[in-house]
């Protein structure tokens, strides 16, 4: 993988001042394949897929199979069906989330994002349970008449992960399924859902260089044939009567109405990108920015928010300038052109939990360089002097 | 927050030409609201401009850290700063409305107010505003500046001293430049308010004993800031005049009849400020721009 490279691809990358962009944790620069992609939907075949028996719409339907083909095959699926689109993470948690019934105990750890959280407190007749983030003994405490375990692999908190493999091994031996927010880890490690056992896996589209307003939900099929369906009405249907309707096959059951086909188009093509760059080679790419980056705070004596070691954390680096306000930080940092994130991360329940006010937070992506990275703590280091 | 007090006013200006700015004017709007009712402000306004405000300074980072530090109490200061000078603009435009000068009544310092108006400016004489009488407007026997046989005949008033006069000139200039049916005839109206303005009266029509009014009448304006009795003598060397004559005629003002004349002639066309222009029926008070002269010219130039 050549960052350089890459960053050609990239067209706000190529401005004449370009963003220091480091809020990939929230949304991804996007690379002019996508876009292009996208145009060519707009541009070429315009149509709506599925339904319509023309030579466009069939080229769309062929199109979004296409996509969800690459997809199936980054995550090694077993079938092309399990991969199921949504808009985003938080639609595909709310759609497992339907399906839950009374008194069901959902266990999630303890630093989980609000769309991990939410989606389980509204449901009042369900039991929300929560463990000690990636402690095995804690979850191992907690496993007992669980019905649906549900947590992130990577925190978009600070970068640190939950030992999902172990977890999900836990997890089926006491007869719970498992629901993987892989939101923060899609985009850069390689998931295996096959080799991993998950049963039920979301992401985010737009965190992995696709087009906005795009999710993935993959399923295992069996699990997946026995959710309820979420959103209903045309495309999740074969046939209906005044009174009934007989539900489509998955995963048009869970696909109501006309889609993005654009964007999800676009996404295959995000999917394409990511698979020819290498997570793994991702992966090392930003822990070795991240190394650099833990190695001056760490000089600078800023604190850093979970493991010291970057290793353990890839493109995530949470941090608190002494006392100063984290949206001081990220304000001051904007006014030299470098994006980053303040605030709770979505995350307040944990943040609440510990305390902490919040925090500033850097995430690195494929495109992003050395150069970048030394610009960035030349101005943290005056920020440093600032909140002295 | 305090700062408020400064940024709403601030963003309600640039509102008038920008949506953001009206945006950000609301939030300080809820922010001001929220400080005098002693609330935090909670739209996070206060920290943007802080932040902002301090991320300007990075490059000096001891000053950026004193302002990030004391942020407050700089606030508070530039309110401050910002209410009294609302207050002095307050009272110099009661001033200006009431007496027509932000200093207040008998003043002649110089008005801010009048700038906002530049072509109403003009150098006060004798009297209020009122009518002026072209047809007492006399040009016979006056030098003139331009083509003496021009079909149309500029008469400005002016005096020697006076700054608007003298901004007037480069017009003035232009004009006879680009219209060479057009002339000029200058009558001067010394202003005994204003110093060296009658000396300068005087050193002019001895000047034009000696055939160099024009030059003379250039010179004066341009060292305007410099006039004297010295000097007077000296631009006498300068146009290699004789000097001595001119010192003989100036030291005995040779043309005190003519200079009252002048000023009786003024007050007869009701000139109330200098510089005043007449083109034909037309007049125009105050130093003019070559827009507006060029405007009159054209609508007043015989076919
Ligand atoms: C770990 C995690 N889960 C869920 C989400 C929600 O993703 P989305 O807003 O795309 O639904 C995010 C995004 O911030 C995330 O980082």
């Amino acid at each position: 993988m050549n960052p350089e490279k890459i960053r050609n691809d990239f067209l706000v990358l190529n401005q004449k001042k370009p963003p220091i962009y480091f809020d990939n944790a929230c949304m991804t620069l996007k690379p002019r394949q996508v876009t292009d992609k996208i145009m060519e939907y707009y541009n070429e075949y315009p149509a709506c897929g599925g339904r319509s028996n023309h030579r466009l719409s069939r080229k769309v339907t062929e199109e979004v199979l296409r996509s969800r083909r690459i997809i199936s095959d980054f995550f090694n699926t077993k079938k092309t069906e399990e991969i199921i689109f949504t808009r985003n993470t938080t639609e595909g948690i709310n759609l497992v989330a339907n399906s839950i019934k009374k008194g069901d105990k959902v266990l999630c750890s303890g630093k989980e994002h609000n769309s991990n959280l939410v989606p389980w407190l509204v449901r009042k007749d369900a039991v929300h349970k929560t463990f000690r983030f990636n402690d095995i003994e804690d979850f191992n405490a907690k496993i007992k008449n669980t019905k649906l375990v549900s947590i992130v692999h990577v925190s978009n908190v600070d970068g640190t992960s939950n030992n999902v493999k172990e977890m999900i091994k836990i997890a089926h031996e006491n007869d719970a399924i498992v629901l993987v927010d892989a939101a923060q880890s899609a985009p850069s490690r390689e998931i295996d859902v096959r080799k991993l056992d998950v049963d039920l896996m979301v992401c985010s589209g737009h965190k992995m260089l696709g087009p906005t307003g795009t999710g993935i939900l993959y399923g295992k099929m069996e699990v997946l044939e026995q959710l309820s369906q979420f959103i209903v009405g045309g495309d999740t249907v074969k046939n209906t009567q005044y009174d009934s309707f007989e539900q489509e096959g998955i995963p048009e059951r869970f696909e109501a109405g006309l889609q993005d086909y654009a964007n999800l188009i676009g996404l295959g093509e995000a999917v394409r990108y990511l698979k020819k760059a290498g997570r793994s080679d991702i992966e090392k790419h930003e822990t070795r920015l991240n190394e650099k980056i833990t190695e001056a705070f760490n000089r600078l004596g800023i604190d850093i928010i979970g493991p010291k070691e970057p290793e353990q954390r890839a493109g995530i680096i949470s941090f608190n300038v002494g006392k100063m306000n984290h949206h001081d930080v990220a304000l001051m940092l904007d006014s030299n052109n470098i994006m980053i994130r303040s605030g709770m991360h979505c995350a307040h329940s944990w943040f609440n939990a510990n305390n902490v006010q919040g925090s500033a937070r850097a995430s690195l992506y494929l495109y992003n360089n050395e150069e970048e990275v030394d610009f960035f703590l030349e101005k943290i280091e005056k920020i440093v002097k600032i909140g002295k | 927050m305090v700062l408020c007090f400064i940024a709403l006013p601030v963003f309600a200006l640039l509102g008038l030409f920008s949506v953001r700015y009206r945006e950000l004017s609301k939030e300080a709007i809820r922010c001001l609201f929220r400080t005098v009712t002693l609330k935090p402000c909670d739209t996070g306004l206060d920290q943007r401009i802080r932040s902002k405000f301090t991320a300007k300074l990075m490059f000096w980072p001891s000053l950026a850290r004193f302002v990030y530090a004391q942020f407050t109490i700089l606030s508070w200061f530039f309110v401050i700063l910002l209410l009294a000078s609302a207050f002095f603009s307050g009272q110099g435009l009661y001033n200006y409305a009431a007496y027509g000068n932000c200093n207040g009544q008998n003043s002649n310092a110089f008005c801010v107010f009048n700038v906002v108006r530049p072509e109403q400016q003009e150098c006060t004489t004798f009297d209020v505003k009122h009518e002026l009488y072209p047809f007492n407007v006399k040009t016979k026997g006056h030098p003139v500046r331009g083509n003496p046989l021009a079909k149309l005949t500029i008469v400005e008033y002016g005096c020697y001293s006076c700054p608007y006069t003298k901004e007037a000139e480069p017009a003035v200039r232009q004009i006879l430049k680009d219209f060479p049916e057009v002339n000029l005839v200058y009558h001067d109206v010394p202003l005994s308010i204003h110093s060296n303005s009658i000396e300068a009266a005087h050193a002019a029509l001895c000047a034009q004993e000696q055939g160099k009014y024009w030059e003379y009448h250039d010179k004066i304006f341009e060292r305007q800031d410099k006039l004297s009795n010295e000097t007077f003598i000296a631009f006498a060397g300068e146009l290699e005049l004789n000097v001595t004559q001119f010192s003989e005629c100036y030291s005995t003002n040779r043309y005190q009849n003519v200079v009252d004349q002048e000023y009786n002639d003024a007050l007869s066309v009701g000139i109330y400020g200098t510089p005043t222009f007449f083109i034909n029926n037309a007049n125009l008070v105050g130093p003019q721009k070559y827009k507006s002269l060029k405007a009159v010219i054209e609508k007043e130039m015989p076919r």
